[in-house]
């Protein structure tokens, strides 16, 4: 028996390789696990047999709530130096403000002009 | 890039950000490598890092004022944790962070909307657009689904099996109808027993003529076609002709099997064992073979008098 989590995301550009992974996976699985009723609606259009799916959340906020609190404890904010010191008025250590940027699709880096 | 830089000093014009925004750039192997040979030195306010562990790279999420990405899989923590995200990218296959309002895409090929984007998202009150069943329990959903699967498939079989009571127990948190044996299945083995114990753990069989003593009686017919025709009236006839002159066998294999069914059914607390087991040991006892050494049955059939 096969089984798929996180099944049913479409993001309907077949060019990417993991669109075509999704697609396959989905149609071989007894079993699909979705993250959100979209992923139901998704399915169905595909002609995949409503017993099969399962809405029944996102395991990757599982692991999220699970480490939320672990991830307090990093000092990574301390490390990049994104942490003003507490100041002579005795006020508290606040957090810079900053933006975090992350990019690795190929069509956002890997050609220099784009990026 | 430029255009997502382009957009910053924008937004710190905001009244909400009172701060010029530091640019931290991080993430994958891949685009690592890309930003190496594209921008090489550190500029002004942009940090580049090494990918992130998982703990690292929450803690610095969380703590964002701006969550620029192409991930899908940052995006949903991003939505989960509240910060404000744009993403860059041109299609996506997890919408769901666009229709609950946590964040806005910027295509790619368009030219304007990044300074937009992340302006809106900026001005942008923290608020969490949680999707149902986002709870932390997904796995548990997950696992419910794949034993309540399994117990369908197998229901009837399983509970016959010494396994299935410790393997519930295990499974606590499944809902309580999700029982071994249906119901309707528990009502019908009393009246099943009943009758079998009534006709004393005995029945005909469709090859009976096979056993008869008939043949021994009377030695011509025994052979092959008068066997075959004896056997298939017997089998074929309306009337039950057995009822009158054969005496049912009993047959220590069959009894054997009653006997190991009474042992499991009891355990899972379905008959109780001791009125119904020990007269079919005593039974079972009594048609051991003779003369031989080891503890071991034997039953005839004939079985070539079938079609």
């Amino acid at each position: 028996m096969i089984a798929h989590v996180e099944a049913g995301l479409r993001s309907f550009d077949r060019s990417m390789p993991e669109e075509v992974n999704r697609i396959l996976t989905d149609h071989v699985s007894d079993l699909l696990f979705v993250t959100r009723r979209a992923g139901f609606q998704n399915l169905r259009n595909e002609g995949i047999s409503l017993d099969k799916i399962h809405f029944v959340g996102n395991t990757m906020i599982d692991s999220l709530l699970n480490f939320k609190e672990k991830a307090e404890a990093s000092t990574i904010l301390e490390q990049l130096a994104l942490v003003r010191q507490a100041g002579k008025n005795g006020a508290a250590n606040s957090v810079t403000r900053y933006a975090l940027l992350t990019l690795h699709r190929p069509s956002n880096v890997d050609n220099q002009d784009i990026f | 890039m430029q255009r997502i830089a382009r957009g910053l000093p924008c937004a710190s014009s905001n009244p909400a950000a009172n701060q010029g925004i530091r640019i931290r750039s991080g993430g994958s192997a891949r685009k690592h490598n890309g930003i190496a040979q594209g921008s090489g030195n550190r500029r002004d306010g942009i940090i580049l890092t090494d990918p992130l562990g998982y703990l690292d790279f929450l803690c610095l999420m969380k703590h964002a004022s701006l969550v620029v990405t192409d991930s899908a899989a940052s995006r949903k923590k991003q939505q989960f944790l509240g910060t404000p995200c744009v993403t860059v990218r041109e299609n996506t296959e997890r919408p769901v962070t666009v229709e609950s309002g946590t964040k806005y895409d910027c295509g790619e090929q368009k030219q304007t909307p990044s300074t937009g984007a992340i302006r809106r998202q900026l001005g942008r009150k923290r608020e969490n657009g949680v999707p149902k069943n986002w709870d932390g329990r997904a796995a548990v959903r997950i696992i419910d689904t794949l034993v309540r699967r399994h117990y369908e498939k197998t229901s009837s079989r399983l509970a016959l099996c010494p396994h299935a009571v410790p393997l519930e127990d295990r499974c606590s948190c499944l809902e309580p109808n999700l029982r071994t044996m249906d119901n309707h299945l528990e009502a019908k083995i009393p009246k099943l027993l009943a009758y079998c114990q009534a006709n004393n753990w005995a029945g005909y069989d469709p090859y009976d003529a096979a056993n008869s003593k008939a043949f021994a009686a009377l030695p011509f017919l025994n052979s092959r076609l008068p066997r075959l025709v004896l056997t298939q009236v017997l089998k074929r006839s309306p009337l039950n002709i057995r009822a009158v002159a054969y005496r049912r066998p009993k047959n220590p294999k069959a009894i054997a099997l009653f006997l190991s069914a009474f042992l499991k059914l009891s355990r899972i607390g379905v008959v109780k064992a001791g009125d119904l087991s020990e007269p079919m040991i005593e039974r079972l006892v009594a048609l051991r073979s003779q003369g031989v050494p080891h503890w071991c049955w034997d039953t005839v059939f004939r079985g070539r008098h079938a079609p």
